[in-house]
């Protein structure tokens, strides 16, 4: 103060408004002090300074201990400013009103230096907040109003002086966060930005009215910056304002509490910005993690100053939960070595639970050869035992348990039968006795006296005795039983009944246990097993003896029932709440789902249980471990049991839904462990259209990928992109890739769309194209009801597919195939376009969504080009269901889409199946073909139109294998086809490169769809009319019979036109591949001709290839007749057989002959599979 | 190091590099710098290859995030000119979508919301504006609102399903999932803000969360779906802060600090959730991991 005197104040007190604010009040200066400033390192330090030369420390914890530097004597020139070394507390500037700078060290308490601020007052110092040897000073003259930069290793002369200032300069603020940024201000009213290292003057801040005799950058955020002067206000103001034009300039007083809501700015906001931005926003390093266990890291690079600044970046993988990467390794080396049983050990002797040992204890038990013995064996009895020593077993079962003796032969062994046994025993051996006399008896009476002295009506006789007796000698067996059994003389009974015949002997047994089925436990035991029905035991028998229950079923149970046997008892255990024994139950009985149910609360539990107990282990890694083990039970699991998951191709409503979530979790994890094969393996396992699966597939498959792919997909999708253009003008939706389509499949990388490709995919809507984002609905859907496997039609026009289909023809489809497709041609047909004559048969059957299509007429659809993203993303079992969709890619597929397909039949309906040719649209039926109605009268001209039939027609049979091979796309794991595979350019060369898909994947009706009913007259030529005649529409065609694929094009149809859904289809059908149901008298057929198919088709000369493809699909189509149990009847399976016999031997004279016996008698039977068997037969003989 | 480590040491930027970033598949990295621009690489492997460059901004470039594939090949970017752009990558070229110029100040941090509550962008300002873009129906718009007084420095978006909550495969459609931020500032808190639909506008949920002593650099909310929210908030003052929340106990969030030599300047969870990852000023990368005591450890140190 003026006076001299120092008072210190508490600020928190001051703001808190409270009285007592003030701490203390000395007086040493002698006169006024001019500047003071607190240590900024050791903050209790305080340094004042003022008048005559006064520079005192303090220690502000004890004010009486100030102490003087320098002398009173030395100078008298007052000290206008000071400031503390900001890298060294003991240093200390000050600067006098003489011009002198002096740097004082205090623990010397002398000047170790002095500046000379050219003779000029120095107003304000400032030390460089980074480098301990350089400071600012300002001089406060008018004429000289410049900042002097020094550095004190060369004290002789200024570094550098700042000019900008037009009078005086009062301040300096030299920011802490960025050394880069100056603040002064002055008598000229303004306030400047400097880099006072360059001594650059980034700007100047607006001016005021007075001098400005102070600026400071807010020490905590220097984004703000204040600014005193001397016409009473201070000045907040941002260091930035990017956007000056929204923000009015503003400039707050004090007063202003709010002034940090405000955006205080310089009204003159061009005039500076700063050249480069302040070092506190500038992050240094950072890192951050990646997909597959990355980690990036970017740090600066070190670099001397003045030169470039440069970072570096690193990206390398981390694991830190080690555990679940070894884990996971171990696991999957194991199970490629095979070595099940290994795991199921290491599993038990690790296991934590009774449970959890039990499980893995039944699973080896599973993987071992003799399933049901062992786990007779697992749960406790052994089956000599059993056959030795049911005594034993009953002692131990606590109950009696049936021999398997007296199960299988009723017949029991009277030896050593327990006490308990005792009735059936006497019963049985009174029989025998009794039955020795009665037919001595009987014998007798033929030639005998009545009243022989073996009395048939001895005196102890009962009246009722009597009856029977003279029943028995009438013959009357029945009569006798009945009375008997009445009188409850079973035993009688069944000695009467084993005179009377089998069915007599039933009844009685029948009888006999219906009495006594509150009798002892093993006679209902027998009861069940006499009468097959096993469900009783399972749903009756009680809980508490489920092992014997079990071990029951292990013997009697047929292989179907088996396992829906063990669910149901599974189920009542679970309901009593054993969880641990219904998952045995669920095991043995192969049922994964309820396996899995119970699996996963055990999960959770052992997570519970996991993160009590108190490891260094994180709450993650228990996760991690306890999803790792599930893993490994289930996989283990499915291994043992031959685990089919039959709803794979299913869209929604999978039992193994949870399931399913495990995984995808399990690989996400896996995934971030850097173990992307691994994750990739547990996704294929998902149903192709399972939505979550699909972004996680295809994650996992981008990230593998490697850089040649890539590149690959990028040039793929160019073209693919041109073409989805231009069929979008023309109305057709060439199809995009998309993004979420492929299901992972490393083997058709190539067809994989390239997710950075064009925005046509499922990421955007091509139609959208204008927006910078498709609405994210449309974009994407992930949800299983978007599929619209007909969504896919418009790429059946796709030209490279036209090519095939002029040679379809020529096969035409199996006569049967005719009917359906004309039905729904001729339904969807509405350009008006008359309906084949072949339309008045009945529809075929149709799949159920065909109501939905019925709902919406065609033409009211939107044209297909915006659903064609969706389409995309089908990862669709069944993309070949898109040729078949062919027709019109109006709207009603689109519609239809989100209707799932009906499940195929249980386990056993191949997705493949589902799949029709691709062939099929171009068709020359086209003409026929509905097509949205805008188009329908061009039909002629339309570009897409597919060859006349004409010809088609022309073309020789032999020509036509290559169309068979169309239907390549079978060979295609389901998942692995994606649809835009088709249209990626020249895929059809693909196609035809594929092997033989084999008689597994039988060719399929390929042509069901394609074949409109137009083309019916070129398929005759071949095929002979179905049973019914002209009709071909009657015999179902097995591509109606398909339950999804059925979806074909009814839409819009006319409306004279049955709805399909009231066509009740003539008969079931499996879908075409699917080989499941031959009957066992074709099956030795089936297994030759196959096998020698195969033979011919490994050694037949490459260019006998399209032959030996065409044969192969014609057989499948035998097949799948065969499957159907359809067309081909018995006896001609048996001569079927009989030439497949012949071939087997190589008899081909006899395998000749009966082929034209067959063709000759059995015309109507004969499809184009005949074709196949003939020429199967003829290549079998040129093959060696 | 489970795999080898990749070190880009000439990325091509004349300056200092302030994000760097892989994209949904690990295949493409961005990176940003003072020099203004951004670079795309694509990784391939153990190399990698500069795709692109791209030049807009008229500042350094503070942020670069990349959008759930599902929108699109979509870069965000934001610096200090106060912009933040939206750049999109169509048929191999990259255009600049839309520019978001309303923040007066440096945006610091951008920060995209999790996939299933929609496509939204959270961009943090020094402005002490924090501002929501989203776009939706072919356009963008935006909601700001003033978060922290002294300017924001981070913001980071909760996962789109509650921890503790069933975890579902697939959200209904239409559903806005979860849309909750935390934000970090200058003012040494953190808030959370959660979308109120009534108001179409976001409100903060508690009060701050505080306990720094100096500026909160970074926050990163865990996408964990086990039991706990963990936010994780780096600061200034040389610690990092672990908040959690127990799913039973919504709105209580306990604290664990973690001790640095230095400033900290990044948090990164990991994908899982469960190691977390923090850069600090002296050029010192540590992971993090909580053991079941509740303990967060340092398992291992990533330096020069």
């Amino acid at each position: 103060m003026e006076n001299g005197s120092l008072d210190l104040w508490d600020a928190a007190k001051l703001i808190a408004g409270e009285e007592d604010a003030l701490m203390s009040r000395t007086t040493k200066h002698t006169g006024p002090i001019k500047s003071l400033q607190f240590n900024p390192l050791k903050p209790q330090v305080l340094a004042t300074a003022g008048a005559k030369g006064e520079l005192y420390i303090w220690d502000i914890n004890d004010t009486s201990t100030a102490f003087r530097l320098g002398t009173a004597a030395a100078r008298a020139d007052d000290i206008e400013s000071l400031a503390w070394n900001r890298k060294v507390s003991n240093i200390l500037a000050t600067g006098g009103a003489g011009g002198f700078v002096t740097v004082w060290d205090l623990k010397t308490k002398k000047s170790s230096l002095t500046l000379n601020n050219n003779r000029k007052a120095v107003s304000a110092i400032a030390w460089d907040p980074n480098n301990s040897t350089k400071l600012l000073t300002a001089t406060s003259d008018d004429n000289t109003p410049v900042i002097l930069s020094w550095n004190l290793r060369n004290s002789q002369a200024p570094e550098r002086t700042l000019q900008g200032h037009d009078q005086g300069v009062l301040s300096l603020s030299w920011c802490q966060q960025d050394a880069g940024l100056l603040l002064s201000c002055g008598k000229d009213n303004r306030t400047l930005v400097w880099n006072p290292e360059t001594g650059e003057r980034y700007g100047e801040f607006p001016e005021v009215t007075n001098w400005t005799f102070l600026t400071r950058f807010n020490p905590h955020n220097p984004d703000l910056i204040a600014t005193a002067s001397f016409d009473g206000k201070i000045t907040i103001q941002t260091m930035q304002n990017t956007n000056p034009s929204a923000a009015p300039a503003a400039q707050n007083n004090l007063d202003d509490d709010d002034f940090f809501s405000k955006a205080p700015t310089q009204i003159q906001g061009a005039s500076f910005s700063l050249a480069r931005a302040p070092t506190w926003y500038e992050r240094p390093v950072g890192v951050s993690f990646g997909y597959g266990g990355k980690l990036v890291i970017f740090k600066k690079n070190d670099s001397a100053a003045g030169q470039a600044r440069s970072s570096k970046i690193q990206i390398s993988g981390f694991s830190v939960d080690s555990d679940v990467g070894t884990a996971t390794d171990k696991f999957e080396e194991a199970f490629r070595s095979g070595d099940i049983a290994g795991i199921c050990e290491e599993h038990l002797q690790n296991a934590k639970t009774e449970e959890e040992k039990s499980e893995w204890q039944v699973m080896k038990t599973l993987n071992e050869s003799d399933g049901r013995t062992r786990i007779i064996e697992h749960l406790g009895f052994s089956k000599d035992e059993e056959s030795d020593g049911p005594e034993e077993e009953t002692a131990e079962a606590t109950e009696p348990k049936e021999d398997s003796n007296i199960a299988t032969t009723l017949q029991p062994n009277g030896d050593g039968a327990p006490k308990k046994h005792r009735r059936v025993v006497s019963m049985w051996g009174e029989g025998d006795d009794g039955d020795d006399d009665f037919l001595s008896d009987l014998a007798a009476t033929k030639g005998a006296k009545t009243d022989d002295p073996f009395h048939l009506f001895s005196d102890g006789n009962t009246a009722l005795e009597d009856s029977i007796t003279r029943a028995i000698m009438l013959g009357n067996f029945e009569k006798a039983v009945d009375i008997c059994i009445k009188q409850d003389r079973i035993a009688d009974a069944f000695v009467i009944a084993n005179c009377g015949g089998k069915g007599l002997l039933e009844k009685v047994q029948a009888a006999y246990l219906a009495e006594k089925k509150v009798g002892p436990s093993y006679l209902r035991l027998i009861s069940s097993v006499a009468s097959k029905n096993l469900w009783d035991i399972v749903y009756n028998a009680d809980l508490s003896n489920w092992k014997e229950t079990v071990a029951t079923l292990c013997t009697f149970a047929e292989p179907s029932e088996f396992p829906d046997l063990c669910e149901a008892l599974g189920d009542r255990i679970l309901e009593a709440g054993t969880r641990k024994d219904a998952s045995f139950c669920y095991l043995i009985g192969s049922k994964l789902e309820k396996v899995v149910g119970i699996w996963i609360s055990e999960l959770e539990e052992a997570e519970q249980a996991g993160m009590k107990e108190s490891g260094d282990d994180s709450t993650f890694s228990v996760h991690a471990r306890s999803l790792q083990q599930f893993i490994e039970k289930v996989t283990v699991f499915r291994h043992v049991t031959k685990f089919n998951d039959g709803e794979k191709s299913q869209t929604e409503g999978w039992k193994l839904a949870a399931l399913y979530d495990k995984y995808v979790e399990y690989a996400d994890i896996v995934a971030a462990h850097g173990q992307l094969a691994v994750a990739q393996k547990y996704l294929d396992l998902l149903p192709t259209r399972y939505p979550a699966a699909e972004v996680a597939r295809n994650r996992v498959r981008l990230a593998t990928q490697k850089a040649a792919p890539q590149a690959a997909t990028r040039q793929q999708a160019a073209p693919v992109r041109t073409s989805s253009r231009t069929p979008a003008q023309t109305g057709y939706q060439a199809p995009a890739p998309a993004s979420y389509a492929p299901p992972a499949q490393p083997q058709a990388p190539r067809a994989a769309p390239n997710p950075y490709g064009p925005p046509a995919g499922s990421q955007f809507q091509p139609a959208a194209a204008s927006n910078p984002y498709a609405p994210p609905q449309q974009n994407y859907n992930p949800s299983p009801p978007a599929p619209g496997p007909y969504g896919a039609p418009a790429s059946s026009y796709a030209p490279p597919t036209q090519g095939y289909a002029a040679p379809a023809q020529n096969y035409g489809a199996p006569t049967q195939n005719y009917g359906a497709p004309t039905q729904n041609f001729g339904q969807a047909g509405l350009g008006g376009v008359p309906p084949p004559p072949k339309t008045t048969g009945p529809p075929p059957k149709i799949n159920k969504d065909v109501g939905d299509w019925n709902d919406v007429p065609m033409v009211v659809k939107p044209p297909i080009r915006k659903s064609t993203p969706r389409v995309a993303p089908i990862t669709s079992p069944f993309p070949n269901q898109a040729g078949i969709a062919s027709p019109p890619p109006t709207g009603p597929y689109q519609r239809s889409a989100p209707t799932p397909p009906p499940p195929p039949p249980k386990g056993s309906a191949p997705p493949r199946s589902m799949a029709s040719p691709p062939v099929g649209p171009p068709h020359a039926g086209q003409q026929h073909l509905p097509r949205p109605s805008s188009v329908a009268s061009s039909v002629a001209t339309n570009p897409y139109a597919p060859p006349p039939p004409a010809q088609a027609s022309t073309l020789p049979p032999p020509m036509a294998p290559p169309v068979a091979r169309t239907a390549s796309p079978y060979n295609l794991p389901p998942a692995g086809a994606p649809p835009s595979n088709r249209y990626a350019p020249a895929p059809s060369t693909q196609q035809f490169n594929q092997p033989p898909s084999g008689p597994a994947f039988a060719p399929p009706p390929s042509n069901s769809y394609a074949p409109a009913a137009q083309q019916q007259q070129h398929a005759q030529q071949f095929a002979p009319p179905p049973p019914q005649g002209s009709r071909p529409p009657v015999g179902p065609p097995p591509s109606a019979a398909r339950p999804p694929s059925s979806g074909p094009p009814p839409a819009a149809k006319p409306a004279s036109v049955p709805p399909p859904r009231t066509a009740a289809p003539p008969k079931a059908k499996h879908p075409a591949g699917d080989r499941s149901h031959i009957p066992a008298s074709a099956q030795e057929l089936v297994d030759i001709f196959t096998r020698d198919m195969q033979r011919v088709a490994s050694k037949a000369p490459a260019s006998f290839a399209p032959q030996v493809k065409d044969t192969q699909k014609r057989l499948g189509l035998l097949f799948d007749h065969l499957n159907n149990e359809e067309l081909v009847k018995p006896d001609t399976i048996d001569e079927l057989t009989a030439l497949a016999r012949a071939l087997a031997d190589r008899d081909y004279l006899v395998a000749s002959r009966i082929q034209v016996e067959i063709q000759r008698d059995k015309t109507d039977e004969c499809g184009q599979w005949m074709v196949g068997v003939k020429r199967l037969v003829s290549m079998s003989k040129a093959t060696p | 190091m489970a795999s080898g480590t990749q070190v880009i040491a000439n990325t091509g930027h004349d300056d200092m590099i302030h994000d760097a970033v892989l994209d949904y598949y690990g295949r493409r990295l961005a990176t940003c710098s003072s020099d203004r621009t951004i670079k795309i690489f694509e990784i391939e492997g153990e190399s990698q290859r500069l795709i692109e460059t791209l030049k807009g901004h008229d500042g350094a470039v503070w942020c670069v995030s990349w959008a759930h594939p599902k929108y699109g090949n979509i870069l965000a970017s934001a610096g200090y000119d106060g912009k933040v752009l939206i750049w999109r990558e169509q048929s191999g070229t990259w255009q600049r979508i839309f520019d978001f110029a309303l923040h007066k100040a440096s945006v610091n941090i951008v920060s995209w919301s999790p996939h299933e509550a929609g496509c939204l962008l959270a961009c943090a300002s020094s402005d002490g504006n924090v501002s929501v873009l989203e776009f939706r129906d072919n356009s963008w718009e935006h909601s700001i609102f003033h978060a922290h007084g002294l300017g924001v420095n981070s913001v980071s978006w909760a996962p789109a399903t509650t921890p503790g909550s069933i975890v579902s495969s697939n959200p209904g459609p239409g559903s806005t999932g979860n849309r909750r931020f935390v934000t970090g500032g200058s003012d040494n808190t953190l808030k959370i803000w959660v979308y109120d639909a009534a108001t179409n506008g976001y409100k903060q949920e508690r009060e701050p969360l505080t306990g720094h002593t100096d500026w909160v650099r970074d926050v990163a909310w865990s996408p964990t779906v086990l039991q706990k929210s963990y936010i994780a908030s780096a600061s200034q003052d040389r610690t990092v802060r672990i908040w959690t929340s127990d799913s039973a106990s919504p709105g209580q969030w306990a604290v664990k600090v973690l001790h640095f030599d230095a400033a900290v300047w990044r948090v990164s969870w990991s994908l899982s959730g469960n190691v977390l990852a923090a850069s600090s000023g002296d050029n010192k990368v540590t992971l993090w991991k909580e053991n079941l005591r509740g303990e967060w450890e340092n398992v291992k140190t990533i330096e020069e």
